[in-house]
């Protein structure tokens, strides 16, 4: 018995490690298409494994968590046209981002699960208008970044891709760690109980708060990399709350709480939206809403589960029976 | 004067809202669904309204039964045979699904209509009468009062009849509905139909004074939250009384920090609410 | 030494006076029992205790510090832990994890992993539920729970245990049991505080006991002393089976 976990370990790593250098050299032997779409793809994952912080293992769902996607990309794009360096700007706003919710955590943490899902969009959807309003956020016509300049676009897709890589390998390892730890514990216990929870030592607001600001520290800081990416940033396309809903489906389709979970759905979701793109664009969001809308009644606790069931459809129907009214 | 005139716009505009709002907070606060397909709905009723006069030149008020009938299909239909399955699995689910539905809708909106702004312009669509210096179009006025009388009678229809009651039976306790012998999931599909209907007539009546396009479906939805916090869950006068609020609000945040402050502003007023009133004015106090 | 102080504790709930200047003390190392017809403020009065509720007025004192307006997590941190009468699992964690939970963040915080694990397993091994510790939380039976919510409670090393009717729909011989528990708890060093409409056990083990009615404390005494209090009597079986008793009482030479 002990020997067969020991095996099964040993295969997990093996398979991590093959992944890994799988994907370390991918990106020499694809084209530009293909890479773009992998950073796409990271910057996707590192938005759901943060979020699931909070939401996987605490069950406080931030719908307006891209806030910090946008304030991150708006802090850096300002900075970085102050003569600040790039990393310098992207850790400044990811820690803005992390005070942000320290600041306003108190009230918001308060409340029960959808109104604190309600009051994270009202204060993502009124900081998008502010921005918006203002001057030296460049209003309503955005902001532009000096590119990085490096020998050739070929190297830019390299270094973005690699960054991301960085940051999603760091967002899975803090993960890692909360899982295992008193964090993780403490989370937990909130979302079974949280009375029960508060009973037996536990801090509520405390833990919550520190969910929440780690999972705007690397929102912040993706929306950094992503402005540096893209020099172009505006407003609406920073603090969509599409992308807000899109992070939250996939850590539901991988399995929230888990620590690969939002992977798998930042990959599978993404890669569907892009072979559905190229092929019927003008049913993108048709055939996304409803593979959203299967999932929803089908496997709502995600891929994760579902693998643990087995992959057998009984489980799927289970799912209906447990939902219906 | 210019106060005047803005306390008029927003009172007006005011009741429209409140009848947008009326059906999502009805939904919510009866099966605990939070409907993100909400403000598709509006629209679809908008839209209806702006085929008929278009193609069959029928007078926008003329069209509402008919953008009302098509709505209740519609919200009977997704309730029957998509919502009725995730229903117990939590509000988070319902939320999930209908924004999938919400986008799926949208997406053929586009498609069928195009992203072109659209508006339904009468004949008399200009005119209107002048009370010291305030001026009231006609239409302003017409809408103001069938978005009340609609809210009114609903109100009538839930305390007055055996469904109606059956209904608000549901709000108070779902186990106990089910003891006495209420087919909660037939409930569901009524009250669902009956809340995509409002939104139905409210689109319709908005499709005569705004100018619409598919991707207003998100601020009436946006909108309808507030009203929903401001008023109270579940309470047709606390939707009045929202969205009459809401109305000024904007009005005269307009009027104070110019265009493009209001969402800002709706939304800060949304979470002080939820801080210090998260019942609303005259709401029960939240589901969990 | 009197390791809990309560002094005018009252509390209302809208038009419901639920806890009414209720006045007592629990000697360090005793087991106190609370009794009460349903409806008499024994919960609320636990809940006050243990910082879920306010107390409008009064003052209650932990060794001889004051609790009111702390927060459950920081009572419990003191060294006050409660049980639940509708227990409170933590569901979608295994019974080790719920009590691991217990000892990361009970009196003693700062533990590491290893030995917070190892004192969820000898707290288990204690109520009785060695075998299903990998069992998930929402699988066991109410019995099971019961015990579960009791190991939460201890892990976390409290000097006071508030139990609210745990002996609730426990088989006589389940009651026996739980008795045998709490006398080893009691032994172990901790002061019992508990609230219980089983006689038997409440009777059997305390060593005084509260009556509450009405939200008014009515009577403290040992539980011999209560027994026969003419105004418990009154209050759990009626002002006639009361009269009753006593007339019965005169009859007997």
């Amino acid at each position: 018995m002990r020997e067969k976990m020991e095996r099964k370990k040993i295969l997990k790593i093996v398979l991590m490690l093959l992944i890994l250098t799988l994907l370390g050299l991918l990106p020499f032997h694809l084209s530009g298409y293909w890479v773009r779409l992998f950073i796409h793809i990271f910057m996707y994952a590192i938005l759901a494994e943060s979020t699931n912080m909070l939401m996987g293992f605490a069950g406080y769902v931030p719908f307006g968590n891209v806030v910090f996607f946008g304030m991150g990309a708006y802090i850096t794009a300002i900075l970085m046209g102050k003569g600040i360096p790039f990393f310098a700007g992207i850790l400044i706003g990811a820690a803005i981002c992390f005070l942000f919710t320290l600041a306003i955590g108190h009230p918001i943490l308060k409340m029960k699960g959808h109104y604190f899902a309600i009051a994270t969009m009202g204060v993502s959807e009124a900081m998008k208008q502010i921005v918006t309003n203002l001057d030296i956020t460049g209003g309503g016509s955005g902001l532009s970044l000096v590119p990085l300049s490096l020998p050739s676009v070929r190297d830019v897709y390299l270094f973005f891709y690699f960054l991301m890589f960085l940051i999603l390998a760091i967002t899975v390892l803090v993960t890692y760690f909360i899982s295992k730890g008193r964090l993780g514990y403490a989370l937990r216990a909130i979302k079974a109980n949280e009375e029960g929870a508060k009973s037996i030592g536990i801090n509520t607001p405390f833990f919550k708060m520190i969910a929440w600001a780690l999972s705007a520290f690397f929102t912040g800081l993706t929306g950094g990399v992503f402005a540096y990416w893209m020099t172009y940033i505006d407003s609406p396309g920073v603090f969509d709350i599409v992308i807000a809903v899109k992070f939250i489906i996939m850590i539901l389709v991988g399995g929230a709480g888990t620590v690969f979970g939002p992977l798998l759905g930042a990959f599978f979701i993404e890669f569907i939206s892009e072979l559905v793109w190229s092929k019927f664009l003008i049913f993108h969001l048709t055939i996304l809403g409803s593979i959203i809308v299967l999932v929803i009644i089908f496997m709502p606790k995600g891929f994760i589960w579902f693998y643990q069931k087995r992959f057998t459809l009984v489980a799927l129907l289970e799912n209906v029976r447990e939902g219906k009214v | 004067m210019l106060v005047m005139q803005t306390i008029v716009n927003g009172l007006l505009i005011g009741g429209v809202y409140a009848l947008v709002a009326v059906g999502f907070s009805l939904v919510w606060g009866v099966a605990n669904i939070i409907n993100l397909t909400h403000g598709v709905f509006v629209l679809l009723g908008a839209y209806i309204s702006f085929w008929l006069f278009q193609l069959y030149h029928i007078d926008p008020f003329l069209s509402i039964p008919f953008s009302m009938a098509v709505l209740f299909i519609t919200g009977f239909l997704i309730q029957k045979y998509l919502l009725n399955y995730v229903v117990r699995a939590g509000v988070f689910m319902t939320l999930i699904l209908t924004f999938g539905l919400a986008r799926v809708f949208e997406n053929q909106m586009i498609v069928a209509w195009t992203g072109d702004w659209r508006t339904v312009t009468t004949s008399y669509a200009g005119s209107g009468f002048v009370i010291g210096g305030v001026s009231i179009p006609y239409i302003r006025v017409a809408v103001f009062i069938l978005a009340l009388i609609f809210c009114i009678c609903l109100n009538i229809f839930l305390n007055r009849t055996k469904i109606g009651m059956a209904i608000r039976a549901l709000t108070f306790n779902v186990e106990g509905a089910r003891i006495v012998g209420i087919d909660i999931g037939r409930i569901y599909m009524i009250t669902f139909a009956i809340s995509a209907a409002m939104a139905g007539a409210a689109g319709s009546l908005i499709s005569t004074i705004y100018s619409f396009s598919p991707f207003l479906g998100t601020p009436y939805l946006s909108w309808s939250f507030v009203i929903v916090v401001l008023g109270g869950l579940g309470s047709i006068y606390g939707a009045i009384v929202g969205g009459i609020l809401l109305g000024l609000i904007e009005s005269f945040s307009v009027l104070t920090f110019g265009p493009g402050y209001q969402v800002a502003i709706g939304f800060v007023i949304l979470v002080i609410f939820l801080v210090v009133r998260p019942q609303g004015l005259f709401g029960k106090k939240f589901l969990t | 030494m009197r390791i809990l102080e309560a002094e005018g504790v009252t509390k209302n709930f809208g038009g419901v006076c639920a806890n009414r200047d209720i006045t007592f003390f629990i000697e360090e190392g005793e087991i106190l029992g609370l009794i009460g017809p349903n409806g008499s403020g024994k919960t609320t009065l636990i809940n006050c205790i243990g910082g879920n509720e306010r107390p409008d007025k009064g003052s209650i004192k932990f060794e001889g510090r004051t609790i009111v307006g702390l927060r459950p997590y920081q009572i419990c941190r003191l060294g006050i832990s409660r049980t639940y009468q509708v227990v409170q699992p933590f569901a979608g964690m295994t019974v080790r994890e719920n009590v691991v939970a217990g000892a990361l963040f009970g009196r003693n915080p700062h533990q590491s992993m290893k030995t917070a694990s190892r004192k969820a397993e000898e707290v288990l091994e204690m109520v009785h539920l060695q075998e299903k510790l990998e069992e998930r939380a929402e699988d066991l039976t109410i019995v099971d729970l019961k015990r579960l919510e009791l190991a939460k409670a201890l892990v976390g090393e409290p000097k006071i245990l508030l139990l609210d009717e745990v002996m609730a729909g426990l088989t006589p011989r389940e009651t026996d049991d739980a008795m045998e528990l709490t006398l080893k708890i009691r032994k172990s060093g901790i002061t019992l505080f508990i609230v219980e409409h089983v006689m038997k056990a409440v009777m059997g083990i305390s060593d005084r006991v509260m009556a509450l009615h009405h939200g008014s404390l009515m009577a403290t005494g040992t539980p011999q002393e209560i027994i026969k209090n003419e105004r418990v009597i009154q209050a759990y079986l009626g002002e006639k089976f009361a009269k009753k008793m006593k007339r019965d009482k005169e009859d007997v030479p």
